[in-house]
């Protein structure tokens, strides 16, 4: 009960012979939301992909509340909610039939009025029978995002979930985050560019420069950043990209 | 100076001619091409095994006496090769205008190279034509006049075809989606209460559907029509239009095992973070694919049986049979490879 919701170490991986992730360790507690950032191809996704089990590492071990995703069977996926990138939603079947398909895939036995309430807050119900390949960008982003959340999962992994919501509906994801994660009811992996949410909402921030963990940010790191700093985050981040790119 | 290197490393193949490097629609279709060859090198080689093989099949004394007879009758190559370059030709100049607006390069406002682009696939039909008579020529399969009255058939009929489809009016709009084909379910009243996987196995249907579309369809049952002015009730229009007919029944079951496998391996993927078994994956997945293909194989041997046809019931028979549990293979092993690579 007290293990950490996501246990990442010493991982490598890559695809063929370009070797994306080098050596990194990451640990997500109970009750937190991690923002993991990075610029465009540093490993963001590949390191998100690796969580999930959709992508094999190729040395290291990954560990969801206690269970190793390797080799342990289910239960860490079962632990597991996943926003896959909106490309990849199946555009021949409706919103409703995502749902229920991936519902019934993770072995629920009904869809928790929470999800379809922020379905509502995403106003979406009116999309729901509709097919995602008709869907816009945002649309199938919001689907995405519900699905992630089906099952109450204990690490909820987001891949740039933001982009393309429209401004209400990520306000209402990020209340709705925010509310489960100080609840302790789940935890939060975040990949993402919007630094406003990782100086309002994250915990803590790690940073992922060419496929290592350069550097990790406490929240009250981020706290006194934010307090210290006119562009808060922005230079501080900025900052310490450079810093690495030196060396 | 660093500015001219700059503009150095970015010029895509030194040894391309200008005259493609100044149309951006044509130098993104050549390296595109060259991309796929350089990531794919075993392209190249098959592609000239597989040319190869086709050309020492032209060297076979049958093809040198089919191409004879339709040097002697050149209306029925004439008007097939005709048809065939107005068709694709009106398909590809109105696909080369649709590319001027939702491309890529659409905003670049540069020129569209519709003529080269359009004109480029045809010189090249006729050239493989032209040389796939030249073979039989060589070898003596082929006399000297009719292989004289093909190039002239070939040449002349791509010239009118190509006239015919370019300057028909065909609608340039956007082709309609793939949804567009696939049938509406109506959804499940307790679909939140008590979900279930079901929904899966429609998409392996809908892909089917989008595959057999009526456009493609359509092809095969143009032979129905070309069949029927010889006589609904002569023996060889009854046979014309039953081989239409297996035509349609084969394209749905292609297309149903093209959807089967391509599903298999998205849903697979899709579905990789979530805890489903093997067993509920290739149920679900399958058991559309096979009531569709009952539903259809049913036609078939009724309607052989209806029509009195003993032959078409002694053969449709078992072939249902083998294709019902070819398709029970096909949904397992590809259901175990797509979820083994996906996991």
């Amino acid at each position: 009960m007290n293990a950490p919701a996501l246990n990442v170490e010493r991982l490598h991986a890559g695809y063929e012979k370009h070797c994306v992730l080098i050596d990194v360790n990451l640990t997500v507690a109970r009750g937190e939301w991690v923002a993991l950032l990075g610029p465009n191809a540093s490993g963001k996704t590949t390191l998100l992909h690796c969580v999930v089990g959709m992508m094999a590492p190729t040395a290291g071990s990954i560990v969801v509340c206690g269970h190793p995703l390797q080799g342990g069977g289910p239960s860490a996926k079962s632990k597991l909610g996943f926003a896959c990138a909106p490309d990849k939603l199946p555009g021949l079947l409706t919103g409703r039939q995502c749902l229920e398909v991936y519902a019934a895939a993770k072995g629920l036995t009904s869809i928790s009025a929470e999800v379809l309430k922020l379905a509502e807050r995403f106003q979406y119900m009116t999309m729901l029978d509709r097919f995602v390949a008709a869907y816009s960008l945002g649309t199938r982003q919001k689907l995405a995002v519900l699905l992630a959340l089906l099952g109450d999962p204990e690490l909820i992994v987001l891949d740039e979930a933001f982009n393309g919501l429209d401004p209400a509906s990520a306000l209402a994801l990020k209340h709705y985050l925010r509310e489960r994660v100080s609840d302790g009811k789940c935890s939060v992996l975040l990949a993402t560019h919007a630094l406003d949410i990782v100086e309002r909402y994250a915990d803590r921030a790690a940073l992922l420069l060419n496929g290592r963990i350069a550097h990790e940010w406490r929240k009250d790191e981020l706290a006194a950043m934010r307090a210290k700093s006119e562009e808060g985050f922005e230079a501080a981040l900025a900052a310490v990209a450079e810093e690495a790119a030196s060396e | 100076m660093a500015g001219n290197d700059v503009v150095m490393s970015l010029s895509p193949l030194p040894g391309l001619p200008s005259w493609i490097r100044v149309r951006p629609y044509l130098l993104a279709s050549v390296l595109s091409w060259l991309n796929i060859h350089r990531r794919y090198r075993f392209l190249l080689p098959v592609s000239l095994a597989v040319l190869l093989a086709a050309a020492g099949l032209l060297t076979l004394p049958i093809v040198g006496h089919i191409l004879e007879a339709a040097a002697q009758y050149p209306i029925t190559p004439f008007a097939s090769l005709g048809a065939a370059c107005a068709i694709f030709t009106a398909r590809r100049k109105a696909h080369i205008r649709r590319s001027q607006v939702d491309s890529w390069l659409a905003p670049l406002g540069a020129p569209g190279s519709v003529l080269l682009r359009a004109s480029f696939p045809l010189l090249l039909q006729v050239a493989v034509l032209v040389l796939a008579v030249a073979i039989p020529l060589a070898t003596g399969g082929l006399s000297w006049a009719g292989a004289k009255a093909l190039w002239l058939t070939i040449v002349s009929a791509y010239l009118l075809g190509a006239l015919v489809g370019w300057f028909s009016q065909r609608d340039a709009a956007a082709a309609r989606p793939a949804f567009h084909y696939v049938a509406v379910r109506k959804p499940r009243e307790n679909w939140a209460q008590a979900p279930r996987l079901e929904p899966l196995s429609y998409w392996a249907v809908g892909r089917a559907q989008v595959i057999s579309k009526p456009k493609v369809a359509a092809k095969i049952a143009s032979f129905v029509f070309l069949a029927l002015p010889m006589g609904a009730n002569s023996r060889i229009g009854q046979q014309a239009i039953a081989i239409a007919a297996a035509g349609m029944v084969l394209l749905y079951v292609v297309a149903l095992f093209i959807g089967t496998v391509t599903v298999a391996f998205d849903a697979a993927r899709w579905l990789t973070p979530t805890t489903i078994r093997f067993g509920q994956f290739v149920r679900v997945l399958g058991y559309r694919v096979i009531l569709a293909q009952l539903w259809v194989w049913s036609w078939v041997v009724f309607l052989s049986y209806a029509a009195a046809l003993p032959g078409a019931l002694r053969i449709g028979l078992p072939l249902a049979l083998w294709v019902l549990v070819l398709t029970c293979i096909v949904t397992v092993v590809t259901s175990w490879m797509a979820m083994r690579r996906s996991r």
